[in-house]
């Protein structure tokens, strides 16, 4: 074949257009086209007798022609549907149908080179195994955020550059990713079946290797906990299920493996029928924000710790990367690989949550690897008059800036820290606290009313409770006693008059 | 003086005398059953002379099996007693006032006869091509003299593409036939065209010496796989099936082609493609095993086409030729039958699409295969026809409520997938457009051209002349007809397929000449009579001549008395 590539390259323009659902394009036909190319064996890249997915079967095209693949594969991984031929062509979508929001994988002739595809956005990795998003006709200065339906969250403009791996878990969340221009909304495209179709062109670029598989797949010697999996009930169920690093490339996955097989274990007893897996799936929902939740509290509580003299560890991944350390030494240069993922997460933690309690410009050298301590905003230092005012004025800020008090409240709330500077009764600032901090939290994920009332209850709960929840969970043991008492101490400082 | 000696009585009583009453008795004796065996024997005797003779050949004989192929196949003309059809004039030798006395059964009511045959409400086309058609008939052969391999004689399925299919083999067939009837080609080249293909046929490589394979390559006439690598894949019924009513068309109208026609179909080994309660089957070989795998093949629409096919062979496809298991589905209160075989169970697809309808409808006139006398007005094969009308009915209602124009067939289309149902209903979804593996693919539903023109053809409507505006003129004339046009504005569906020109070309033939198959006017049959010193009849199921037993039973279904909402 003398004119191979733009032979390929033709056969390629076809398969996009008919991916973009133009199947009529108006351009002329070349009446010798060659359909060689399209159903030649060289072109099968992959076998469909291997499973992508638990469940997944190969099974017979009703064909009724002279050409065409013979077989394909078909299945259900991560709430979508898909089917894919031996040329690497695979539909996924919500509905068995494959009619509707239809992510469309097609792979370039004769290589494993794939691309996904809805709508604008278009995925592929590149030569280091990277996903790297393009999404049609956005311009420099366009914004993106990924709405889960009620609330939504902006995602920086580096997802148009190759995807880190959280940014990756992000994306393969859900939702809508939303492109906006302005004020109006330019694109929403939705993100159903990202997940599955990372995975999916993972697998190829793999050449269908086993340890590059979508979650959900059984894990040897793991039997109960897979004993649901191939439930279909628990398959389709709408909730998020506990998330997992997609890759064994990303190097989480033997992070990650070992808490969500605890999870799955704890949940599957639970699951014995359609109401108990959506308890169990609601509590699970509930668990991960509790986790999040305790995760901020202790970042706020290690960065404002001053009067604790003891060690607090500075990421909440520390424990787990020690952990597997310990277990495992020969993983070190992954460890070190996490240990800055870790660091970037710290940061973008820190980043949203510092303005909770921390106005102070010396915030900007806090190392949130060491922590160290930190003086308690207002400073409890002044003695004289002019001080005395100046720290009233202060708290009075404080109260109504950061604590969200009206005028009247925070000053009843001073005088009566004057009033009584002897008495101990701060028992309803503690009560408050929780909701005070959370109120504050500039996370624009738990912004939104609905999350808020949610968190609130997890928040009364951990001030009644802080031990650790079923033993699902080991960083709620985290909270010592002296850290819940140091809440106690700051609002205790802003509220009554310095010692 | 002396007493008389019946005075005495002393002479009764003596020994002579008894002696004599004896023998006398006895004679007499034997002479009654002389006499009564005599005339019992000349009563038997005289019924004996009387019994009718067995006549070689007659309903007496029981013939043996060496013989049988001699008998002439009953069809409905020898018994019934009724007027043969004649095959009509090619269109150029037709007389300008041909159509002026056809017998269209305009007067007859629509509905069942007593013999279960059908009127149907709507009638089909008659008349000479105009230009518009002619041209038409001339751009869809252009295909086939363009896509047609000289060394094997076989056509391509799809452009260029140097593959074919049985099924597209017989549209090449009925191609062929058109043109040769139509007047666009005449002996010498249909005569060459047709041998040429017939020979490439009979020497091709059969799937595991049984029955062709599904795939061959029309350059080399390779069996292949369906990536067109040399290879063997299996065997279809279905395409068999077609392949066999053309064959048998080829050879009633045209005598002179007779024995090679048979000749091609005694090579082939039918013993698993029929079974014993007339199942037809397909075979396809086992990835993992390698073995081969023969798997009940066709679903309503399909299967009685075939079985039709088979069954003007000698062959008895009793089941296969019933609606059973059957159901229906309203849509736009036509309710519309599918087949009831569950797809998820038997991992089949029901497609309901209108092109086995319409090959029934053109090529066999709706008629059994014994048929050979009803007008082509009156079909014998009346539940199919009333079928048929539904399947027209409804996509006439479709546009009517909606303002899409349907004509809804199997069709090929540029790009993936390649192939498309686009369907009137399959899987649970009325207008469902799949690919072979089920996705959904909406954006190329179409109005097909075959499915148009056959429509045009057999219901002659307001609505039809709509679909013949629509596609008359979609056309290349350097490479055919267009398969289609996009239902949702992407226009034409730029492909051009064997099939697509085949059936065209036959809707066109159709409106000339009526129903495409004509009476068999020989007496035996090659087909019926070789091999009968050997026991290759046997083990191949080869079938002998088929007598009125051997028929199709001609059967009715409820109609639909009104609209179904």
């Amino acid at each position: 074949m003398t004119a191979k590539f733009p032979f390929q390259s033709l056969s390629l323009t076809c398969v996009i257009l008919a991916s973009l659902g133009l199947p009529g394009n108006t351009q002329q036909l070349d009446p010798n086209q060659n359909l060689e190319t399209p159903f030649a064996s060289e072109n099968a890249i992959l076998d469909t007798a291997i499973p992508f997915a638990i469940g997944a079967r190969e099974a017979q095209q009703s064909l009724r022609g002279s050409f065409g693949w013979p077989t394909f594969q078909e299945g259900l991984v991560e709430g979508v549907y898909f089917r894919f031929d031996p040329d690497g062509y695979a539909r996924f979508a919500p509905t068995p149908r494959l009619d509707t929001d239809v992510f469309e994988v097609i792979c370039r002739p004769r290589t494993y080179s794939c691309m996904g595809r809805k709508g604008t956005l278009s995925a592929m990795l590149n030569s280091r195994g990277q996903l790297q998003l393009k999404i049609d006709d956005v311009l420099s200065g366009d914004r993106f955020f990924v709405s889960e339906g009620v609330s939504e969250i902006e995602v920086p403009e580096r997802i148009l550059q190759p995807l880190d791996s959280q940014m990756e878990l992000l994306l393969s969340t859900g939702g809508d990713l939303i492109v906006r221009r302005g004020d109006s909304e330019k694109d929403r495209i939705s993100l159903t079946g990202f997940f599955a179709v990372s995975a999916y062109l993972r697998w190829v670029a793999a050449h269908q290797d086993y340890t590059i598989l979508p979650r959900n797949w059984p894990v040897p010697n793991a039997k109960g906990a897979d004993d649901g999996m191939t439930r279909v009930s628990n398959w389709q169920s709408p909730m998020p299920q506990p998330q997992n690093f997609p890759t064994a490339q990303s190097g989480l996955t033997a992070y990650q493996a070992q808490p969500l097989t605890q999870q799955q274990t704890m949940i599957q007893p639970v699951a014995q029928n359609t109401t108990q897996n959506d308890v169990a799936e609601v509590k699970g929902e509930l668990r991960i924000l509790r986790e999040l939740l305790l995760e901020r509290n202790q970042m706020s509580a290690t960065d404002a710790n001053a009067p604790s003299s003891q060690p607090v560890p500075a990421q909440p991944f520390d424990t787990g990367l020690t952990t597997v350390a310990s277990m495992d030494q020969p993983v070190s240069n992954q460890i070190a690989a996490l240990q800055q993922a870790a660091d970037r997460i710290q940061n973008d933690i820190a980043r949203l949550s510092n303005t909770t309690v921390l106005q102070d410009t010396s915030l900007g050298s806090v190392q949130l690897t060491q922590p160290k301590p930190q003086p308690m905003m207002p400073t409890q230092t002044s003695s004289n008059a002019d001080d005395k005012a100046t720290e009233t004025a202060a708290r009075l800020h404080y109260l109504m800036t950061e604590i969200g008090l009206d005028a009247k409240t925070a000053i009843m709330l001073i005088q009566l820290g004057d009033n009584n500077s002897q008495t101990e009764n701060n028992t309803s600032f503690n009560s408050n606290s929780a909701n005070s901090t959370l109120s504050n939290s500039p996370n624009p994920l738990y912004q939104d009313t609905v999350v808020a009332r949610i968190l609130s209850e997890l928040e009364r709960d951990l001030v009644q409770d802080v031990s650790p929840m079923d033993g699902v969970n080991t960083r709620p043991e985290r909270m010592t006693q002296n850290e819940y008492q140091l809440l106690s101490e700051y609002f205790r400082s802003v509220a009554l008059p310095a010692q | 003086m002396q007493k008389t000696t019946s005075e005495t009585g002393d002479s009764r009583r003596t020994g002579g005398f008894g002696t004599a009453v004896l023998f006398g008795a006895m004679a007499l004796l034997a002479g009654t059953i002389y006499s009564i065996s005599t005339t019992a024997r000349t009563i038997f005797l005289a019924q004996e002379e009387e019994v009718i003779p067995i006549i070689a050949g007659g309903d007496l004989d029981q013939i043996p099996a060496l013989m049988r192929g001699n008998l002439a196949s009953a069809t409905t003309s020898s018994k019934y007693g009724t007027q043969r059809r004649e095959k009509p004039p090619r269109m150029c030798e037709m007389k300008p006032n041909y159509f002026a006395n056809l017998d269209r059964g305009m007067d007859q009511p629509a509905g069942y006869t007593v013999r279960n045959e059908y009127v149907r409400k709507y009638r089909d086309r008659r008349g000479f091509l105009n230009e518009r058609e002619l041209r038409t008939a001339k751009v869809a052969w252009h295909y086939f003299e363009k896509f047609t391999q000289e060394t094997t004689g076989l056509a391509n399925s799809v452009g260029n593409y140097p593959s074919t299919t049985l099924w597209d083999t017989a549209s090449y067939m009925a191609a062929a036939v058109a043109a040769y009837e139509l007047c666009l080609i005449e002996k010498p080249d249909f005569d060459s065209r047709m041998t040429k293909l017939l020979t490439t046929i009979k020497t091709l490589e059969l799937f595991r010496k049984e029955l062709p394979n599904k795939v061959y390559h029309t350059k080399t006439g390779e069996k292949v796989d369906y990536t067109n690598k040399a290879g063997e894949i299996g065997f279809s019924a279905l395409d068999i099936g077609r392949f066999l009513v053309w064959m048998r068309i080829l050879k009633n109208r045209y005598p002179h082609l007779a024995n090679t026609v048979d000749s091609v179909l005694l090579k082939w080994d039918f013993s698993r493609a029929i079974d014993p309660e007339g199942l037809l089957f397909g075979a396809y070989v086992d990835k993992e095993t390698g073995e081969t795998v023969y798997a009940q093949e066709g679903r309503l629409g399909y299967e009685e086409y075939a079985a039709k096919g088979f069954a003007l062979w000698g062959f008895q496809p009793k089941l296969a030729h019933r609606a059973e298991p059957f159901l229906t589905a309203s849509i736009f209160g036509v309710q519309v039958p599918y087949d009831g075989r569950d797809p998820r169970i038997f991992h089949s697809q029901n497609y309901v699409v209108t092109e086995s309808y319409l090959q029934d409808g053109l090529e066999l006139g709706f008629d059994l295969p014994q048929d050979d006398s009803t007008p082509d007005w009156l079909h014998s094969d009346g539940w199919r026809a009333e079928f048929a009308d539904r399947i027209y009915q409804v996509q006439e209602n479709r546009w009517r409520q909606t303002g899409f124009m349907t004509a809804r067939s199997e069709h090929n289309v540029k790009g993936p997938p390649y192939f498309t149902y686009d369907t009137i209903f399959s899987d649970g979804y009325p207008w469902n457009t799949v690919t072979p593996r089920g996705d959904y693919v909406p954006d190329h539903a179409a109005v097909a051209s075959k499915a148009a023109l056959g429509l045009w053809a057999l219901w002659d409507t307001e609505y039809t002349n709509v679909l013949y505006e629509a596609i008359i003129e979609l056309y290349d004339p350097e490479n055919g007809m267009f398969e289609g046009l996009y239902e949702q504005g992407q226009g034409r569906v730029e492909i051009f397929t064997a099939n697509n020109n085949g059936i065209i070309l036959t809707s066109l033939l159709h409106k000339v000449q009526g129903t495409i198959l004509t009476p068999y006017t020989g007496q035996t049959e090659v087909w019926y009579t070789a091999y009968r010193d050997q026991d290759l009849r046997v083990k191949r199921q080869y079938p002998d001549p088929p007598q009125e037993d051997d028929w199709l039973p001609a059967l009715r279904h409820s109609i639909q008395a009104q609209a179904d909402f």
